[in-house]
């Protein structure tokens, strides 16, 4: 069994759920900034997931792998999802605050557009998703294990 | 040097580790992109390739060789998507099922091989163990 490449998807799974998880975190942290006078404020991220194809082999013996399996024909290609962090375009959240020193001529605060309830709600699937990811990768571990142990005196 | 004595069971196991690897990897495939929008899962396609050869052993009572010859497990989509259709169609519960069922698929596998060695290392050492 090819462990490296069952490894490897779920590697980038746990990465793109670490992501969601740490831009999350981020968005939180700074839900409660106040736009500067400047205009240069936080912009709320978010992760946006594409699947991908594995990337290019790295050494030889994954060279040869994959020559192998383009000769055994799979069928298709495993995918694995490519993470990318891209600003969230959510407008800034507006507040009557007019003893603040970054209010406006009105009298209103901008924070940092970050929706609470959503970001937990992504934490939380993120969590789950990562959770099963490793269930994964152990399983394949345990298959790996079990492999290397045939023919040997049971 | 090993192939002639019961060469079908050996090379049989070997197809069907072969498919369960392959699964496990599928499935592992379809975690890692459960939250990815119009991601297909896939799953492998192995069993229904046996059906010439299962027929062939209930009505003879003997598997020849030949029926393995174009058996190779396969990669193939579980479900054809439209392109627009951005909606996930992993369901994780069923993904953590099947792979905890192919955990134990695979472990009979290889249990079943082992025992087969076991057979051939008997006959090998004149039945003494």
């Amino acid at each position: 069994m090819d462990y490296s490449r069952a490894f490897a998807i779920s590697a980038a799974g746990m990465t793109l759920e670490r992501t969601r998880v740490e831009v999350a975190a981020m968005n939180l942290a700074n839900a409660n900034t106040v736009q500067g006078i400047d205009g240069v404020s936080y912009q709320p991220m978010r992760v946006v997931a594409t699947a991908g194809s594995l990337a290019q082999p790295q050494d030889f013996s994954e060279a040869l792998g994959r020559e192998a399996d383009g000769a055994a024909g799979i069928g298709l290609p495993f995918a694995v999802p490519q993470v990318s962090v891209q600003p969230n375009s959510a407008a800034p959240r507006r507040v009557y605050e007019p003893g603040n020193p970054y209010a406006d001529a009105k009298g209103y605060v901008n924070y940092a557009g970050v929706d609470n309830a959503a970001e937990m709600v992504t934490m939380m699937s993120a969590m789950r998703s990562y959770e099963a990811n490793i269930a994964a990768m152990n399983m394949s571990k345990t298959l790996a294990v079990k492999a290397l142990q045939i023919g040997s005196s049971s | 040097m090993t192939e002639g004595i019961e060469r079908i069971t050996t090379a049989a196991l070997s197809l069907a580790l072969d498919a369960s690897a392959m699964r496990q990897q599928a499935i592992a495939a379809n975690i890692a992109n459960a939250d990815v929008p119009g991601y297909q899962p896939v799953t492998v396609d192995f069993e229904s390739q046996l059906d010439t050869a299962q027929r062939a052993l209930y009505e003879g009572g003997r598997l020849d060789m030949n029926m393995l010859a174009d058996v190779s497990p396969r990669l193939v989509n579980e479900v054809q998507l439209q392109p627009a259709d951005l909606a996930p169609h992993v369901t994780l519960d069923m993904q953590m099922a099947q792979l905890a069922q192919n955990g134990v698929q695979y472990q009979a596998l290889t249990t079943a091989l082992n025992k087969q060695f076991a057979l051939m290392s008997l006959a090998v050492n004149d039945g003494k163990r």
